[in-house]
């Protein structure tokens, strides 16, 4: 099954929703975004092949918290983070925590575009890690 | 009867008895003002032994108070009136230089002839009670005396109390000049601290401004351009914009140094206004900010910006709080409701540690602080805004679990006719 890849979009303002989904969707990208952290836990079946672009601060359960349910999962998608806070604390700490790229808001579309493509390279080198662990 | 009662040799010796041991001078003059009669009493009074007055003058016997008895005694004899409580003063012999007081009661004894033949004196020595009535009318002047000393002294001290009450206002004012200084200078102190929250604030409608511009310029760059979702793409900016530009506004407003600007202004509006300030902080701390608005809230009379100051001092000092939990996270209550029919109350809860009681009352003391790193001033700050307004401002806290700050601004005063 050779499915598309999935971009997950998870923030908690609604003019930058909108404008990150339409971007990524002129750039024929599949978007599905979420307001929260919690709203994207309970419904999204996450696909195989994508990332999920993370805001920090949200209502809820933040966007560390966030990565660092995901990290408990066998099957995450790699995170790119995206942030109006260029702390270079948690920036440090995100990255080492595996995310692909941190990103300040206002960012540029072509950084987001690179990161997304560099998350899409991490998240076919893990599916097929994991299928040859599998097979072997 | 009365011839035997004359004769009652019984009756006698009670009236000789009387006249003897009666706790009172008494003696008889004649019509030259001699002594006939006197009992021991008067004798003890004049200062002489009986022998001494028999027979003998007022003037002989008592030298210095005749001038005043005699005259008297000459007008019981001219008048056949008696005398009552006639007083004299003067030198006796039983008291050598000493002025002393006596009370005399004279009445005629008069013949049958019907000419006054004898006077009959009776005598009190009224030394002690006139003495007492001195002392007591002189400490009566002495007191006057001082109470209007004490008058004066009261005249100068309200004196004083005026200039000095002058003085304070002088210095009230000079403070409330301080007060908006300092007033200035903690809300930039505050907005330094709220950099990172306000840049958080306005990075938003920036990324989505320029996310849209470059989803435009891509569209534009196809070879048939969507010009409906370009003007889609260019209705979303100018959105974004105006709300950055609403960021800004507020930001300006609380830089501003004004003095206290009594406008006419909504509780409730105020404080939706500073949430936008906060919201990221919050966001920060995972502490959600309910804010419940009274219905028909009536305007209050305040300068805007420092109502918001303390409103947002509020909000940060809770979300400080929350930070401190290990629970990560909690809920900021606001409500805003009428204070009877007087003012309108903003209470903020929180569900932090709280404040323990032996600190709560402190709260509001400068340079008194549970933050680390904290000044201090921000509640006190705070007070003196509400003072400055005629409000109050109070703190209810139960540890472990939440504190409560409510403050009270009095209703716009209806305009005088």
């Amino acid at each position: 099954m050779n499915t598309a890849p999935q971009v997950y979009l998870i923030d908690d303002d609604a003019s930058v929703r909108k404008s990150v989904t339409r971007l990524l969707r002129i750039a024929a990208y599949q978007v599905e975004a979420y307001s929260s952290a919690d709203e994207f836990l309970e419904t999204c079946r996450m696909a195989e092949h994508g990332c999920i672009v993370l805001d920090l601060r949200m209502p809820g359960l933040s966007g560390e918290g966030l990565q660092d349910r995901l990290r408990t999962m066998k099957e995450a998608l790699p995170v790119i983070i995206i942030t109006g806070h260029g702390d270079v604390q948690i920036r440090d700490s995100m990255i080492k925590k595996g995310a692909v790229a941190f990103l300040t808001k206002p960012f540029d579309d072509q950084e987001l575009l690179d990161a997304i493509e560099a998350a899409f390279v991490r998240n076919r080198r893990e599916v097929r890690e994991r299928s040859e662990r599998n097979g072997s | 009867m009365s011839q035997d009662k004359k004769h009652d040799p019984s009756e006698a010796l009670e009236l000789a008895h009387l006249y003897e041991r009666a706790p009172i001078g008494l003696c008889v003059t004649d019509r030259d003002h001699r002594y006939v009669r006197i009992n021991q009493q008067l004798c003890d009074i004049n200062g002489q032994p009986m022998e001494k007055h028999m027979g003998r003058t007022v003037h002989e016997v008592l030298p210095h108070l005749a001038d005043q008895i005699v005259p008297m005694f000459q007008n019981v004899i001219d008048t056949a009136e008696p005398v009552l409580d006639y007083e004299v003063r003067g030198e006796t012999l039983s008291y050598p230089g000493e002025e002393r007081f006596f009370l005399g009661t004279h009445f005629p004894l008069i013949s049958k002839a019907g000419e006054v033949q004898y006077v009959h004196t009776m005598v009190r020595d009224i030394t002690d009670q006139r003495r007492a009535e001195i002392a007591l009318r002189e400490s009566n002047e002495w007191l006057e005396e001082r109470v209007s000393v004490r008058t004066e002294e009261l005249v100068r001290l309200s004196e004083q109390l005026e200039a000095e009450a002058a003085k304070r206002v002088r210095a009230q004012e000079e403070a409330s000049r301080n007060h908006a200084q300092l007033a200035h200078v903690s809300r930039v102190r505050s907005m330094g601290e709220l950099a990172a929250s306000i840049s958080h604030e306005l990075n938003q409608p920036l990324a989505a401004i320029l996310t849209n511009a470059q989803a435009a310029l891509r569209l534009m760059g196809r070879e048939k351009p969507d010009l409906k979702e370009i003007r889609e793409i260019l209705e979303d900016i100018a959105a974004d914009d105006k709300r950055a530009g609403q960021v800004i506004r507020q930001l300006r407003a609380l830089l501003q140094k004004d003095p206290v600007a009594q406008e006419t202004v909504r509780l409730d509006e105020l404080v939706s206004g500073v949430l936008p300030l906060v919201r990221s902080d919050a966001l920060g701390a995972n502490v959600r900010i309910n804010v419940k608005s009274a219905p028909n809230l009536p305007p209050v009379e305040a300068d805007p910006v420092q109502v918001q100051q303390v409103v947002m001092n509020l909000l940060m000092n809770a979300i400080d709080a929350i930070r401190r939990l290990e629970s990560k996270g909690g809920d900021i209550e606001v409500e805003i409701s009428h204070a009877g029919k007087d003012g309108v109350l903003v209470t903020v809860g929180d569900n932090g540690p709280g404040i323990p009681a032996k600190e709560i009352s402190e709260v509001f003391k400068p340079f008194v602080t549970t933050k680390r790193g904290g000044m201090g001033m921000g509640l006190t700050i705070c007070k003196s805004i509400l003072d400055a307004h005629g409000g109050t401002i109070s703190v209810e806290s139960s540890v472990p679990r939440g504190c409560r700050f409510s403050f009270v601004l009095p209703l716009k005063q209806p305009a005088a006719p």
